[in-house]
């Protein structure tokens, strides 16, 4: 498989992902037309996003889905339309269905179609909620064009339907009628007065001025008015085109030209005439050199060929049009100074008789360059025309720095390449990037350099100067120079010398510099990585590795004895007699100078390990909003189902937990989500009866107390029911009818954890079929973390998670039992304690003692596992004990030797001894030993069934 | 009397100092803004409500002609476009005068014309003045 074409795919795949994640829990919440702007636009874009994601591997049919979804919601961003609940849940259709195509597409690597019936459905929503056809493809160019030109979209619309309405009847200004003058006036001042308040300055100004420049309704314009009428009407076409295309509604152009057309019609021979006339005075005043008179004469030929033009656009001859400009421009220029010819004017008479002939946009281009070959101070070579650049003294230069070069530019540089041999170079530089440079650079340019023109460059949004420089330097010393100048490529980006083929020489090339550069380094730089998972496992099992290794080390190094024996020695050589003393003690001494340097620096490694391992687990960590993500959305679908209505708060979200947590954590969340909606939640009549708002609250918080994280799910709803919980407790035999009565409400909530048990009335699709809690509490178990819960009669429930953050480490107590050492998970370990034998006694068939003021029932661990083998020697008069415990139970384990505190490294269990119960985890520790680590919770149970099925214990005398 | 306000509009730093030179040589002219794109020249024709504007023709985000076309909506402010293709007769240049531009000015040496105080400022200044109704200036 192409390894680029793999990467895309995987870079799909966790990209679409993370979009889609984002935008369920937003629209999955209850009230989604209270969804703030800011949130609409991310939507949007994220849609967006999945949209473009899709394109580049080619998935249209995705993409036809999230353009029809980003669609949707783009109306609600325009503010035409309410993110309503019914298309909130529209939109979340296609979210599942852009996660199934992502899902086939990853699969099978293929495009599929869209699901036909939701692309009608949203196509169906999208013009319910006022979108039109052609909006459904507006162009991202007009959408935008439309901002810019005004804030409120609706109101534009307005404006423009407006404009589209009344503008042709401007036109009626020219009319032999005054009652079509009296309604082009009135037009004017209406649309005048709208574009003010729309803030269109320009257009209000030609308005307001076009209805001033009316005479009074009862006087017909003269021709020098209408001269000027027509010129502004052509103005005010110009500004109805733009603004239709603008703002891609019609805003009239087409009545518009027409209704110019067809008011012109004598003007267009009269205006021809005037110009010739006009023409002729320039003449005259040219051959009689009279300044004055000719810029006279040559103003008004520019005033009246825009007053033609205008006919002429309305009839959409755009050559004609561009002519007249040209001839406009031209003679304005001469109006204002510059030197006439009679080439000039005849080039003008060519272009007026054409009008008379109606061939002026036949004709135009070849008048057009008439024009500008005879108008004096033209500067700039035409275009190429075909494209593609032309040979300069026999090189290649691009058509536009060709287009801009003057003829003095052009003549200096043919100069420059032939005759004095000077080298011709392109050099592309971003100034803005470092001013120093920058100025380092012009001055070369203005001093050394020849520099003869430059055109700007855009690229990537950032414009350039692409410089013509000619150098004596050959291209070697060139390139050193630059070099120097600018050593990180900051502002030169691209040198090379011009030859006869179009690419040239290329010298430098910061792009391929850096192209080169990335593929030598292995990875791209980020702020962030994507790190495959088992590779983070991997390091962290070295790690841990490492720590085991290094145990044995500290084993050796905190040897008491060995220091003691040490110590002991050099007492012993000091009191030696001199000789003896001499040879001896140093030896001793540099032994214990050797043993305290070991404990130092086991002491350092330890702790650089131990600093070591904590920033190998915070790899691990993720932040809890990966769990949580799923849960807003089950709990609409939920509510929606039953016919209630919840709020979701959700909390702390950036909390952060091990990764394998999370995994595991998601089941058990679902479950008491679920159990919170199903059963705890009250439907809204149920709760206005009871006087609570009819929309419950559930939170979800996630909070980190210091090596620990607790998880919140707490609702306002029925809370627990206590009597019913009893006796399905008594009913099936988890306890007596006796006992039941003895145990407060707290104790009695601790059975929904028994497996088996459900108080639900139905068992209903989503729970109540009473396998979940007590898995629930197991997972949470094995994550060694545990579960609190609190629950008032009518007033609620909250669960309460409490985790490691890090699920990696386990501190425990290892024992000896049988010549085995095992391992019990310090979280149960309440103490440790020696019993002298004789304060053991024997009740019935439980074997207990004094410990602290109460009664400790003891248990042989050996015996609760079923290890069998050499029974514990008596022969120290003490009996090692570990008094265990959950907040619950407290017992005492017989162990034969208590051995230490340890911080083990779980490794996972091979599937047939994670089968064996209380059997937790395995471990190594520092001499290679295998050490089984117990599960504390089942070690209670078994000894609590001990408990229950033994007769009473009866109180200890004291003794 | 007060001072006629300009904007300059312009991608290069340089050519933007260069410009505002140009006006600040004649009291009655007075630059008010810089913008280096069409887009934030619009924003800044909000804002500023100039006379008129000194505009580029090639830049990034939004070109010249792009912000003309809204100019012609939107603004009265004479606009003078200055460019190194701003040839008379060039396409651009014509493109700009259909688009309301009262007068394009060329660029002396290219698009950064650090020539173009010396080559043209007399040229610019002259044709503000004229575009705001300003008599002559001397040397005119």
């Amino acid at each position: 498989m192409d390894t680029l074409a793999e990467t895309l795919w995987q870079e799909f795949a966790v990209e679409a992902e993370e979009h889609l994640q984002a935008i369920e829990p937003v629209l999955a919440r209850a009230d989604p037309e209270h969804i703030g702007e800011a949130e609409i636009a991310q939507l949007f874009r994220s849609f967006h996003s999945v949209k473009g994601l899709a394109r580049v591997l080619g998935l249209v049919g995705m993409e036809e889905v999230a353009h029809r979804a980003e669609n949707l919601l783009g109306l609600v961003r325009e503010g035409r339309a309410a993110l309503t609940a019914e298309r909130a849940d529209l939109l979340l259709q296609s979210v599942d269905a852009l996660k199934r195509m992502r899902d086939r597409a990853i699969a099978e690597r293929r495009d599929e179609p869209g699901d036909n019936a939701l692309l009608a459905r949203l196509a169906a929503a999208f013009a319910h909620a006022g979108g039109s056809e052609e909006e459904q493809q507006p162009p991202a160019g007009v959408a935008e064009a439309r901002l810019e030109l005004h804030d409120d979209p609706e109101m534009l619309a307005i404006f423009v339907e407006m404009v589209k309405s009344r503008g042709s009847e401007l036109c009626g200004g020219l009319s032999a009628e005054a009652g079509e003058r009296e309604v082009a006036a009135d037009a004017a001042a209406t649309l005048g007065h709208a574009a003010t308040v729309m803030g269109f300055d320009a257009l209000a100004e030609s308005f307001g001025g076009f209805e001033r420049l009316l005479p009074p309704s009862d006087t017909e314009p003269d021709e020098r008015v209408r001269e000027e009428l027509l010129a502004r009407l052509g103005d005010i076409r110009l500004q109805v085109e733009l603004l239709g295309e603008m703002t891609g509604q019609d805003a009239g152009i087409g009545e518009f030209s027409a209704a110019l057309t067809e008011r012109i019609g004598a003007d267009r021979r009269r205006l021809a005439a005037a110009l010739t006339d006009a023409n002729r005075q320039l003449r005259a005043a040219l051959a009689t050199g009279d300044g004055p008179a000719a810029a006279e004469a040559a103003a008004t030929v520019a005033r009246l060929a825009r007053a033609l033009r205008a006919g002429v656009a309305a009839q959409s001859a755009d050559h004609a049009t561009e002519v007249l400009l040209l001839v406009e421009d031209l003679y304005s220029r001469v109006a204002h100074g510059a030197p006439a010819s009679t080439a000039l004017a005849d080039a003008a008479d060519a272009v007026f008789a054409q009008i008379a002939e109606e061939g002026l946009d036949e004709a135009a281009a070849e008048l057009a360059r008439l024009l500008r070959a005879s108008f004096a101070g033209a500067g700039g070579r035409a275009a190429g025309g075909e494209g593609g650049a032309r040979l300069v003294a026999g090189l290649n230069l691009p058509d536009e720095l060709l287009a801009i070069l003057s003829d003095d530019n052009l003549a200096e540089f043919e100069r420059g390449v032939l005759a004095v041999g000077l080298q011709p170079y392109a050099i592309l530089a971003h100034l803005e990037a470092d001013s120093d440079i920058a100025g380092h650079f012009i001055d070369w340019l203005s001093g050394e350099a020849r520099a003869i023109t430059n055109r700007t460059v855009i690229t990537d949004g950032e414009s350039s100067f692409e410089f013509l420089v000619l150098s004596p330097l050959m291209p070697n010393a060139l390139a050193e120079l630059l070099r120097a100048l600018d050593p990180e490529h900051r502002c030169i980006r691209r040198v090379r010398r011009l030859t006869a083929s179009a690419e040239g020489e290329p010298l430098l090339d910061r792009a391929a510099s850096e192209r080169a550069d990335a593929a030598a380094r292995p990875s791209g730089f980020a702020n962030l990585l994507r790190v495959r998972g088992e590779l983070v496992d991997a390091f962290l099992d070295e790690i841990g590795e490492l720590r085991i290794s290094l145990s044995g080390l500290t084993e050796g190094a905190r040897d008491a004895d060995l220091r003691k024996e040490l110590a002991r020695c050099r007492r012993f050589a000091e009191r030696l007699p001199d000789e003896q003393r001499r040879e001896l003690l140093p030896l001793l001494l540099r032994f214990e100078e050797r043993d305290r340097w070991l404990r130092d620096t086991e002491e350092r490694l330890s702790a650089g390990l131990s600093r070591l391992h904590q920033s190998a687990l915070e790899l691990r960590v993720v932040p809890v909003e990966v769990v949580f993500n799923r849960l807003p959305r089950l709990v609409r679908d939920l509510a929606q189902r039953q016919g209630k209505s919840i709020e979701l708060v959700v909390e702390g979200q950036e909390v952060r937990v091990d990764r394998s947590m999370v995994e595991a954590l998601a089941d058990p969340l679902i479950h008491l989500v679920r159990n919170a909606v199903d059963h705890g939640i009250e439907p809204p009549e149920e709760r206005r009866a009871a006087g609570k708002p009819e929309r419950a609250r559930l939170r979800l918080r996630a909070a980190k107390r210091g090596a620990e994280i607790d998880i919140e799910i707490a609702d306002d709803g029925r809370g627990l029911d206590a009597e019913a919980i009893r006796a399905k407790a008594v009913a099936r035999g988890l306890v007596t009818a006796a006992r039941a009565a003895e145990l407060a409400d707290e104790e009695i909530f601790q059975f929904i954890f028994a497996p088996g048990l459900s108080t639900a009335a139905t068992v209903t699709e989503t729970s109540g079929r009473g396998v979940g809690m007590d898995v629930v509490l197991n997972t949470v178990r094995r994550c060694n973390g545990n579960i609190t819960l609190r629950s008032v009669r009518g007033r609620g429930t909250a669960f309460v998670l409490t985790l490691p953050v890090s699920a990696a480490l386990q501190s425990t107590l290892i024992v000896r039992i049988n010549g085995q050492s095992l391992a019990i998970p310090e979280q149960h370990v309440i103490a440790v304690a020696e019993i002298e034998r004789e304060a053991i006694r024997q009740v019935g068939a439980q074997r207990a003692t004094r410990y602290r003021d109460s009664t400790l029932p003891l248990y042989s661990l050996a015996g609760l596992l079923g290890i069998t083998g050499e029974a514990p020697s008596a022969a120290s008069s003490a009996q090692p004990i570990v008094v265990a415990g959950n907040g619950r139970q407290t017992i005492g384990l017989e162990v034969d030797e208590i051995e230490q505190r340890r911080e083990l490294f779980l490794k996972p269990l091979h599937p047939l001894l994670a089968r064996f119960p209380t059997i937790g985890g395995a471990s190594v520790v520092g001499d290679g030993r295998v050490v089984l680590v117990l599960d504390g919770e089942q070690l209670l149970d078994l000894a609590a069934r001990g408990i229950e099925r033994a007769a009473p214990v009866e109180p200890l005398a004291a003794s | 009397m007060s001072t006629k306000k300009i904007l300059v509009v312009d991608d290069s730093l340089i050519m933007r100092t260069i410009i505002k030179d140009i006006v600040a040589s004649d009291p009655e002219l007075e630059v008010v803004g810089f913008a280096e794109n069409g887009k934030v020249g619009l924003q800044r024709v909000r804002e500023l409500k100039p006379d008129a504007i000194l505009l580029d023709l090639e830049m990034p985000e939004m070109s010249g002609l792009e912000m003309l076309k809204r100019l012609m909506l939107l603004s009265r402010a004479k606009v003078i476009v200055v460019s190194s293709v701003g040839q008379t007769g060039s396409p651009q240049a014509m493109e700009a005068r259909r688009l309301g531009a009262v007068d394009v000015i060329a660029k002396p040496s290219g698009a950064m014309s650090l020539d173009l105080q010396d080559k043209k400022g007399h040229e610019i200044v002259q044709a503000l003045r004229r575009a705001l109704a300003l008599a002559p200036g001397p040397g005119a």
